[in-house]
């Protein structure tokens, strides 16, 4: 049921595309551009364009260069209003995690384990997240002639050496026993006919180390992770945003500030330690991108972190996930993901021909594909928007019929569900807002410069540098959340209740320039203009 | 432009919307019905009947479901149903456990709604009444694309909810026989030993 081929100029660049197939079987390395890697970032990739970004004029990273729409909803005003003090805690726990996606469960259970009481409130269901959409895999160094030095050697080179060493080796040196964990709990992942994980490999790395279960990896862990909570005695606050952190006299966190959507009442949160695992930012548009991102995915814990004192680092860094879809419409900025260009798809401009090597980093070849669209390369359809096709009917004439529907089973749905058929013909993609590079400073055991307050998952920031890996945020969600929740349990032994105070937003009660915002966001707003 | 009906109330929006963005168009603030925009993770379960064709109710996902002229929608957010999470410690005892925990696996009349219904063209069908053999493995490979949107429970006429069934089954199946991997172990027994101490050394010394 494929859409009418017509005669359109983009029914004419696809003919393009399938005459120039046959030739391109023979997958040969593009020879690269006459600039190096980090030129072509400089030209072509959005973190390196001025106007989108801006300095911080308040709190703890005063001067420091972060996304627009980053600095909008740091410095602004709460949503919280200033009537509800003094507080009353309706709930106490020894430790309250915010996010119910992978992070947040990991944690949680973790901290339940340790022996806490633990509370998990999340603003939508418990495991929606960006976790669940995770298609391409989990990277982890088991191959027989891999090691943990390969997989730091590669996610350090591919974030621009701008990571965090230390994190990053416990993130490499934990993997192992993590994916062990996943199995235990009955995450099945894809395996070859000797029981043994098949493995892909991520885009600027030397060896294949992706795990997967089919193109649904993310939704597999999560469902399993769900049921591992939900056998153990820890609450489960849904629909529930956070809205402000509790801090005590002495800038301690102690707590949080719910609010119910459905009745618009505040509730405290008392807790001796907190976890922060909101995840990233990708709907608050950054440069007006569009994202791969879940609905929630608005950068709640930054806010509300910074404003209780944390550090944040690399906010002027954000992964455009290469392939985001422009065409078919219906499909706008949703993940074509990497694993079909480590299974052979091919980038391919109006012309026909390949530009890039497509297993380079994703930040080298997001940038590769706006040059192209930048200089006339590239496919433009009737919203204005540009992109270059990714073909993707060219795995099949390497690795046999069927191949994708076994392989990719939800991309096959999710296009064929829109009438696209992905064994015929190629989809246009460019650049999508896929990922927050940066976030809240975190120290080994994942505290914040806020005393008792922790943060794990992509809100936290250091451990990707400037650009992530695919399969390493999957890998990171487990090893430090296994590892955070531990350590917040500990610290809560130790730890007493604290005053419930909001002292912290003093200094963020007007932001002239970015007027009329109040943060934290919670939701994106889409609802059109004339309609509302 | 195209005329559908939410809940009761017609609005005019452009053909090439899926069911959510025509919600956002027409001024819907969506909270519940909406998560991951991408077809995972079974938030936006939705209902519909299409002009001049009686009786048939459709199902689809409003995130990735096209307008269609006529259309009269509802979302379903959420369905209750009964959940369990007590798992069965050897094989011995693991289908016996099953019917204990979801008796309603029994319950299958083969009526095949369930097929009709799934978003995702499981054979849901098939997959219960496999579980109900005992054939789990059948059904961990026949249920796996299953995101748990709830529908098929929905429409069931005997009140099962074959995505519990499912998830129970694949945990239950995993839980007791996979084997774990030899590549993994040998690594973390490396590790432990030391084998990249010295590596590692040398890397963080030229890193200052």
């Amino acid at each position: 049921m494929t859409r009418g081929e017509n005669s359109s100029p983009i029914w004419d660049s696809i003919r393009r595309i399938a005459e120039t197939r046959e030739q391109r079987l023979q997958r040969q390395d593009v020879p690269l551009p006459a600039v190096d890697k980090e030129t072509m970032l400089h030209r072509y990739h959005p973190d390196y364009v001025e106007d989108y970004f801006a300095v911080l004029q308040v709190g703890p990273n005063k001067g420091a260069r972060v996304a627009k729409e980053i600095a909008a909803v740091l410095e602004s005003p709460t949503i919280l209003p200033s009537e509800l003090q003094p507080f009353t805690p309706q709930h106490k726990a020894d430790v309250l995690v915010i996010g119910g996606g992978g992070a947040g469960i990991t944690a949680a259970i973790f901290a339940h384990d340790a022996g806490a009481n633990v509370l998990l409130v999340t603003k939508l269901r418990l495991g929606d997240s960006n976790t669940i959409m995770a298609q391409g895999g989990v990277q982890v160094a088991i191959g027989a002639d891999d090691s943990p030095i390969d997989h730091f050697q590669d996610a350090f080179a591919g974030g621009g050496k701008t990571s965090d060493p230390h994190l990053l080796r416990f993130l490499v040196e934990k993997g192992p026993e993590a994916i062990v964990w996943l199995e235990k709990i009955g995450v099945i992942f894809s395996k070859d006919e000797n029981g043994e994980f098949l493995l892909r490999k991520a885009g600027g790395t030397t060896h294949p180390r992706v795990i997967f279960a089919k193109d649904y990896t993310g939704l597999e862990i999560t469902r399993n992770l769900i049921d591992e909570l939900r056998k153990r005695d820890v609450r489960v606050v849904e629909m529930m945003p956070t809205v402000e952190l509790l801090t005590d006299e002495a800038g301690r966190c102690t707590g949080a500030v719910l609010m119910d959507y459905d009745n618009g009442r505040y509730t405290a949160v008392q807790a001796k330690t907190t976890i922060l695992a909101t995840g990233g930012s990708g709907r608050l548009h950054m440069a007006g991108f569009p994202t791969s991102n879940h609905y929630g995915a608005t950068g709640d814990g930054l806010v509300m972190a910074y404003r209780a004192g944390a550090e944040v680092r690399d906010m002027d860094s954000f992964q455009y996930h290469p392939t985001g879809v422009i065409y078919p419409p219906q499909m706008y900025g949703l993940l074509v993901t990497e694993a079909i260009r480590s299974e052979g798809g091919q980038l391919v401009n109006d012309r026909g021909k390949r530009f890039v090597n497509e297993t380079e980093t994703r930040d080298f070849v997001a940038a590769s594909i706006i040059r192209e669209c930048r200089e006339g390369r590239g496919v433009t359809v009737e919203s204005g928007d540009c992109g270059v096709w990714l073909d993707i009917p060219v795995i099949e004439k390497v690795k046999g019929s069927n191949y994708l529907k076994k392989r990719f089973p939800a991309m096959f749905r999710q296009f064929q569900r829109f009438g696209w058929d992905i064994r015929k013909h190629p989809v246009l993609v460019y650049p999508t807002l896929h990922y927050q590079n940066g976030g809240l400073v975190i120290d080994g055991s994942g505290e914040t410069a806020v005393r008792n307050l922790f943060a794990v998952g992509e809100v936290a920031g250091g451990i990707h540098g400037h650009n992530r890996l695919m399969g390493n945020s999957l890998l990171e969600i487990f090893t430090f959340g296994r590892h955070v929740g531990v350590v917040a349990a500990r610290r809560a032994q130790e730890t007493p209740f604290g005053a419930l105070t909001l002292q912290h937003l003093e200094a963020f009660t007007a932001a002239p320039r970015w007027a009329g915002v109040r943060s934290p966001i919670l939701l994106p707003n889409y609802v059109r203009k004339e309609s509302a | 432009m195209v005329s559908i009906d939410i809940m009761g109330k017609t609005y005019e929006v452009p053909d090439d919307l899926t069911i959510l963005q025509a919600l956002w168009y027409v001024g819907h603030k969506t909270i519940r019905g909406v998560g991951c925009l991408g077809g995972f993770c079974g938030a936006c379960s939705t209902v519909y009947r299409l002009p001049d064709e009686g009786y048939k109710l459709h199902v689809g996902l409003a995130c990735q479901t096209n307008v269609i002229d006529g259309m009269s929608l509802a979302q379903i957010p959420f369905f209750p149903s009964k959940d369990t999470t007590i798992y069965a410690e050897t094989v011995k005892n693991e289908e016996e456990l099953l019917l204990e925990v979801y008796p309603d696996t029994q319950k299958c009349i083969s009526c095949g709604v369930c097929n009709r219904v799934c978003p995702q063209n499981l054979n849901v069908m098939g997959y219960v009444l496999k579980a109900n053999n005992g054939e789990f493995q059948t059904t961990v490979n026949w249920s796996f694309d299953c995101i748990n949107c709830g529908l098929c429970a929905m429409k069931c006429p005997a009140d099962i909810s074959p995505n519990l069934i499912a998830r129970y089954v694949r945990r239950q199946y995993a839980l007791l026989s996979l084997q774990p991997s030899r590549l993994l172990a040998t690594r973390i027994e490396e590790i432990r030993k030391g084998k990249y101490d010295d590596a590692w050394r040398e890397l963080f010394a030229d890193l200052g």
